[in-house]
Parts: C-alpha cells; sequence; structure tokens
C-alpha cells in the first residue's frame, strides 16, 4: 500500500518506530535508584552535620568574644530587668544566642 | 488516586518526599531506560546512565517549574548525562557503530515492503546519520511534539523539522524508493 499522504506517511513511521519505545520491565531499577536517593539524602544530612560542627568550632572563640563584650553592655540593663539578669550576663548564652539567630542563614547556605 | 506528575513532583519539592519522587521513577523509567537504550546501544550502560538521570532529577526536582511535560523535562536531563558519558568514554559509546557496520552494503529492496521493514528496526535505523535517528526516536517512538523535541535536545524547532524531514526521505529511497520524489 502507498503512503503519500503525509498523515499516512507519518503514522507508518510511527509503526516502524513502535519497537524503539519498547517498554523496558523495572526490574528492580526503581528500588537501585530510589537506595542511591535515600543514601545520597543520609550522606547531605552528615556533610551538613559535620559542615555545622565545623564551622561552630571556627566561629565559637569570636563569638564568645562579642558575646563577653555584649555581656558587659547588657550587664546594664541587667539591672532593670532582675529576673533576665542571669542570662544577659552569661556569655555562654549570649554566644548561644548570636549563633541561634545566625544558625537557618548558615545552614541554608551550606545547603546551597 | 492516581496522583499527577505534577502533584507527585510538589510533594517531593516541598516536603522532600522520597515515596513520591520513587512513584515518579517506577512511571518514568520504561520511557528514560528504552530512550537510553537507543542512544547508546548498550542495555548496561544505558541503565547506568538512566540511574544517573533520575538522581540529577531528584537533585533539580525544584527546577521544574511545570512548563511542559514532567517526561519531557527528564529526557532532556537524560539526554544531557547521555552526552557527558558520551564525551567521557567516546571509545565505547561510539554512537551505532554496530548498526553503521551491519550496513556498509546496502540492503537489497524487499518487494514485500512494510511488514519487513517494520520487523527490522535496526535496518531502519540503520540508514539514519545520529541526530536524525535521535530526532525520529523521539518524535515517532517516544511520541514527543516538535516542540518538547527541540527542548529535550536543545535544538531549534526548524532544525528538528530539517532532521525529520531528511530522515524520512533517506527512509522513502531506501526502503520506498517509489514514493520518493528523487528516486
Amino acid at each position: 500500500m502507498r503512503s503519500s499522504l503525509p498523515e499516512d506517511e507519518d503514522r507508518r513511521l510511527e509503526m516502524l518506530f513502535r519497537p524503539a519505545a519498547s517498554p523496558v520491565a523495572d526490574d528492580g531499577f526503581s528500588a537501585t535508584v530510589m537506595r542511591r536517593v535515600a543514601r545520597r539524602a543520609w550522606h547531605r544530612r552528615l556533610v551538613l552535620a559535620t559542615a555545622g560542627a565545623v564551622g561552630l568550632a571556627i566561629a565559637w572563640q569570636p563569638v564568645w568574644n562579642i558575646a563577653v563584650l555584649l555581656g558587659q553592655q547588657l550587664a546594664q540593663l541587667g539591672s532593670r530587668w532582675p529576673e533576665l539578669a542571669w542570662v544577659l550576663q552569661s556569655p555562654l548564652a549570649i554566644a548561644a544566642g548570636l549563633l541561634l539567630i545566625a544558625a537557618p542563614g548558615i545552614f541554608r547556605w551550606l545547603e546551597e | 488516586m492516581h496522583a499527577s506528575d505534577e502533584e507527585l513532583v510538589a510533594r517531593a519539592v516541598t516536603a522532600r518526599d522520597q515515596a513520591a519522587f520513587g512513584e515518579l521513577v517506577r512511571r518514568h523509567q520504561s520511557r528514560v531506560r528504552s530512550w537510553l537504550r537507543q542512544l547508546t546501544r548498550n542495555p548496561a550502560t544505558a541503565d547506568d546512565i538512566a540511574q544517573d538521570t533520575f538522581i540529577k532529577a531528584w537533585d533539580k526536582l525544584h527546577t521544574f517549574g511545570g512548563q511542559g511535560r514532567f517526561a519531557a523535562w527528564l529526557m532532556k536531563i537524560a539526554y544531557t548525562e547521555f552526552l557527558m558519558t558520551h564525551r567521557k568514554a567516546k571509545a565505547e559509546l561510539r554512537l551505532a557503530d554496530a548498526v553503521e557496520a551491519e550496513i556498509t552494503e546496502p540492503p537489497a529492496h524487499d518487494p514485500s515492503g512494510e511488514q519487513n521493514v517494520a520487523a527490522d528496526l535496526e535496518r531502519l535505523l540503520g540508514v539514519l546519520g545520529d541526530e536524525e535517528r535521535i530526532v525520529m526516536i523521539l518524535c515517532y517512538a517516544q511520541g514527543q511534539s516538535h516542540g518538547e523535541a527541540s527542548e529535550t535536545l536543545g535544538m531549534p524547532v526548524g532544525t528538528i523539522k530539517s532532521h525529520i524531514n531528511r530522515g524520512k526521505e533517506k527512509i522513502r529511497l531506501r526502503f520506498f524508493p517509489e514514493e520518493s520524489p528523487h528516486a
């Protein structure tokens, strides 16, 4: 049968090329991919946590110094709010607070 | 309930839902693997590239904007991965070397026509150049539109059409010479 019409030719080509898209059985392929995805996610979290810990170790000393300076300034405020005095005069609490504030930004940056 | 690809992508992106992504992998693995098998002519290599394709898709899922079909987006990643692998290992991944070797002698025209040609896809692909074959498989086997094929392969639509026209003409000349105006 001749197929001189373009639509006929397209249909014929679809038929001829059909075997090129024959279905491929999964045979554990998807499970392998998902294992790799899970491993990758775990690896990513590990890298992120390690990077966070290293960053914390590096940042701790400068943050501590800032916290001590801030603590001295805030000590004056402590007299106004006696119930907050222990927080405002504790460099550890201030350093932790500073890192807590910066943490989301740092983690986003590390993730990117 | 059967979630659409777009719904699954949204779940995978917002909640990093691996189950949703797993469903996408199960849905599209056959299409991606058969496409890569045609490109590499080697099932094992094709499956390795297919795995890398899905891993990259997982990493870049947030960049799928929802324009066009998810399948076409995936095929584009698969093609990029194929090209990267192909460049790295040209010696092992020569496109259709085997096929070209097989057709050094032109096949005799079979008067019984279409059925024999359909049965021998390798012979059919053998008459086409690399790009014509890739474009024609995408459009006629994978069912992509010219626009989608253009996106997948990073070629202008006009180039896609040119490859298809050239491919058609080669097939006509080889297998249906009576239909070719250049016969």
